[in-house]
């Protein structure tokens, strides 16, 4: 750029993007640099209210509305049941899986 | 009253009883420690197992809200609470990013905030309240395998009853 022009637009550089990229940075960096311990104090106050907050919701919670227990002993109920049912399906008298295992079993040891 | 920030708690004796003693009067786990434990010539996992019967003498949970970074060289292996680092430099980067300068009005009084939130969240059972928590996890691990289970034998039901009708009917 010329030094004419450059006298011309003097007074304008920060609107027409002419001020030096490296100061600007150095500025903002300063500007940050005077802010980053109360953003850091923020920060840690919301975590800190929200581990509070976590803390005390899980011990109302699972002191009062705990649903495993009674969940657990149903599957567990449940698993017996269909244990009983498979196997009832299996051994009752004259199954037909019973007697073709039967058959297949005894083919290949043909009675004397 | 200081910023969250890391510091180094100096420790020789490792016992039980002056653990408990160092940690009441520096108030880990109300801002952020490492400690060296390289030094000394007890066993790694005897100091660690010592750092942890004395947090939990004084009701200290590691790492809520602050952690206790322990600092070794050696390699142990340790599946616990406490967070074992090679170095200083290696801690978490969260506590140790700033550079503590003089502090604001506006600061200060977030910093009394942040000093009494700490406080009150050690001030908490946490012990009870997160065992608690673990228990209800492996129910929960324990009843999610039950419902897996349950629809395998569902399904293991229904192809036998198939299989039972289709030979019933040949």
């Amino acid at each position: 750029m010329g030094n004419k022009l450059k006298n011309d637009l003097s007074g304008f550089e920060e609107v027409l993007d002419l001020v030096n990229e490296k100061k600007r940075g150095q500025r903002e960096e300063k500007i940050g640099a005077e802010y980053d311990i109360q953003s850091f104090l923020e920060l840690e106050k919301e975590r800190l209210d929200k581990t509070y907050s976590f803390l005390i919701a899980l011990s109302k919670v699972f002191n009062n509305h705990s649903q495993i227990k009674p969940l657990l002993e149903k599957s567990r109920q449940e698993i017996t049941e269909k244990e009983s049912t498979v196997i009832n399906v299996l051994i009752r008298e004259r199954s037909s899986i019973l007697r073709n295992l039967e058959f297949l079993f005894d083919s290949f040891f043909p009675k004397p | 009253m200081k910023l969250p920030l890391y510091d180094e708690l100096k420790i020789k004796n490792f016992n039980v009883e002056n653990l408990t003693e160092r940690f009441k009067k520096a108030r880990v786990c109300e801002s952020p420690y490492y400690i060296h434990i390289d030094h000394i010539e007890m066993d790694a996992k005897e100091v660690i197992k010592n750092i942890e019967e004395a947090l939990k003498i004084i009701g200290l949970y590691p790492g809520i809200p602050y952690p206790l970074a322990i600092i070794t060289k050696k390699a142990i292996d340790y599946h616990g609470k406490l967070e074992l680092f090679s170095s200083k430099e290696n801690v978490t980067n969260y506590f140790s990013n700033l550079k503590p300068k003089r502090l604001k009005g506006k600061e200060i009084g977030l910093l009394n905030k942040v000093d009494a939130l700490a406080q009150k969240i050690n001030n908490l059972d946490i012990y009870p309240i997160l065992e608690s928590f673990e228990e209800k996890i492996r129910d929960q691990r324990i009843l999610s395998k039950n419902i897996a289970f349950l629809s395998k034998l569902e399904h293991t039901n229904d192809h036998i009853k198939n299989i039972d009708d289709e030979l019933e009917d040949e």
